[in-house]
């Protein structure tokens, strides 16, 4: 396993998610690979989200559907039936499990609540939830 | 097959010795770009004869595109058609309801063809609309099943194909399209542009070779018989709309219309929803039926004196496209 990769899932192992991202170039690199994909350039794990330090990423729902039952196929304990495709504004994009009291809707803001290795065994898992933080006045991005 | 070397186990097992034997492998659309490598080999003079055959086991690990991290753990197909069909439906305002023409009409087709793996009675509207939920956005009937399956085609050159048959169809235009390899660099949710550039393409090919000069394309228009890749229910409008068959957000109507008027002018065998869906075979099943249709041999099934037929067959969740053009 390439040097990167090995680092990428180790962190997430510990539930941190860190930015792939390109020495040369600076964009984000996903999935996680040894190269830029713009520019071929060298890939260090950039920003890390979720150790407590108040940084999250966040992103908009593209789309989102529910399986029947929760964690039928997909696996694990299955908290929420809703999955979405997420659009994060750090340019990565993901399909991801939503935990939050209330449906999923495209559109709307949601911020990376955990990620781990798949209880079975089927690679990466996420999470989103609604952020408590409020709403980037900016609005919709990265569509 | 979950083999490696394949061609040359085939090949050994059906006592052949070709002098060349390789395996191609592009999930669900393996079958056409193996047709496209045999036609290359042909084209090139690298070989005259070319026999390519597809064949699959039910629980083929194939079927699940593992690279795909973007994923998460979502990485069975019935997740990305499910966010497909929630965006479709959402672009066009489409029900589910409107969805569940594209199964019954694939079982009814499926009737007649014998090769299809299908239930006894081919399912109504309203058995599709109740058939299990998997999602909030796809039934257990929208689904196409892996199946076990082989189909094999022979191409040659013009030259020898007097050897093999007096009424050879002639593979006119060849497409192939990749937007991306990860589900999540979709372009749109709501469209399948691989299939809309793919079959541009072959009907370009197909017009020009058709003694067409600078340009000159085959449309739509002039296709009278379409094998399309309906994976799951979503894909048919999806692709019908991106032939140009129906307008954006008609695929579903047209679906419809093509039900009510026993049409067999797309998918008359049944797609793959209707005969069953062996990865690696379909993509020969597909060019294999469209050979019967223009040979006016597909009994019970045929469509109406077809001339020149298309196939269009995908891979994962539509991200690429190969699309072929054959004429008799
Ligand atoms: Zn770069």
């Amino acid at each position: 396993m390439n040097p990167v990769l090995s680092e990428f899932e180790q962190a997430i192992g510990r539930g941190l998610f860190r930015v792939p991202e390109c020495i040369e170039c600076g964009a984000a690199v996903w999935p996680p690979s040894e190269f830029c994909s713009v520019c071929l350039g060298g890939v260090r794990l950039g920003t890390r989200y979720g150790d407590g330090d108040g940084k999250m990423l966040r992103g908009r729902i593209v789309e989102c559907s529910m399986e029947i039952p929760a964690g039928r196929l997909a696996g694990g304990s299955a908290k929420s039936p809703f999955f979405c495709l997420v659009a994060f504004e750090c340019g990565i994009r993901l399909i991801a499990r939503f935990v939050a009291p209330t449906p999923p809707a495209p559109g709307d803001l949601v911020a990376l609540s955990s990620c781990g290795m798949s209880p079975n065994g089927s690679g990466y898992a996420f999470e989103v939830s609604t952020p408590d933080a409020p709403e980037d006045p900016a609005g919709p991005a990265n569509m | 097959m979950g083999s490696g070397y394949m061609a040359p186990i085939l090949a050994e097992l059906a006592g052949m010795r070709p002098r060349a034997a390789h395996t191609v492998e592009s999930l669900c659309s393996s079958g056409t770009n193996a047709i496209v490598s045999g036609y290359a080999h042909v084209a090139s003079g690298l070989a005259d004869v070319v026999l390519v055959s597809g064949a699959e086991i039910r629980d083929t690990p194939g079927r699940i595109l593992w690279w795909d991290d973007s994923r998460g753990q979502f990485k069975h197909p019935v997740y990305w058609a499910s966010l497909l069909t929630s965006g479709y439906k959402r672009a066009f305002g489409v029900s589910d309801d409107d969805l569940a023409v594209v199964p019954t009409r694939a079982y009814a087709n499926a009737g007649s063809n014998p090769d299809a793996l299908r239930p006894e009675a081919a399912p109504t509207v309203e058995d599709v609309a109740g058939s299990r939920r998997l999602t909030g956005d796809l039934r257990l009937l929208d689904c196409s099943r892996p199946c076990t399956g082989g189909a094999s085609i022979l191409i040659t050159s013009e030259d020898v194909a007097g050897r093999y048959t007096d009424d050879p169809v002639l593979i006119a235009g060849i497409g192939q399209s990749v937007t991306s390899a990860g589900f999540a660099k979709h372009p749109e949710l709501s469209r399948i542009v691989s299939a809309r550039m793919a079959c541009r393409d072959a009907l370009r090919m197909a017009g020009s070779r058709n003694g067409g000069a600078g340009g000159a394309t085959l449309s739509m228009s002039d296709v009278d018989v379409a094998e399309i890749h309906d994976a799951f229910s979503v894909c048919e409008p999806m692709i019908l709309e991106a032939l140009g068959m129906a307008e954006p957000g008609r695929g579903a109507a047209v679906s419809r219309e093509l039900y009510e008027t026993a049409s067999r002018r797309v998918n008359p065998r049944g797609g793959l929803i209707g005969s069953g869906h062996p990865l690696g075979a379909t993509g020969l099943a597909q060019a294999a039926e469209v050979a019967r249709q223009l040979w006016r041999q597909a009994r019970g099934r045929q469509a109406d004196n077809p001339e020149v037929g298309l196939v269009h067959n995908m891979a994962a969740a539509g991200t690429s496209s190969t699309a072929l053009v054959m004429v008799r």
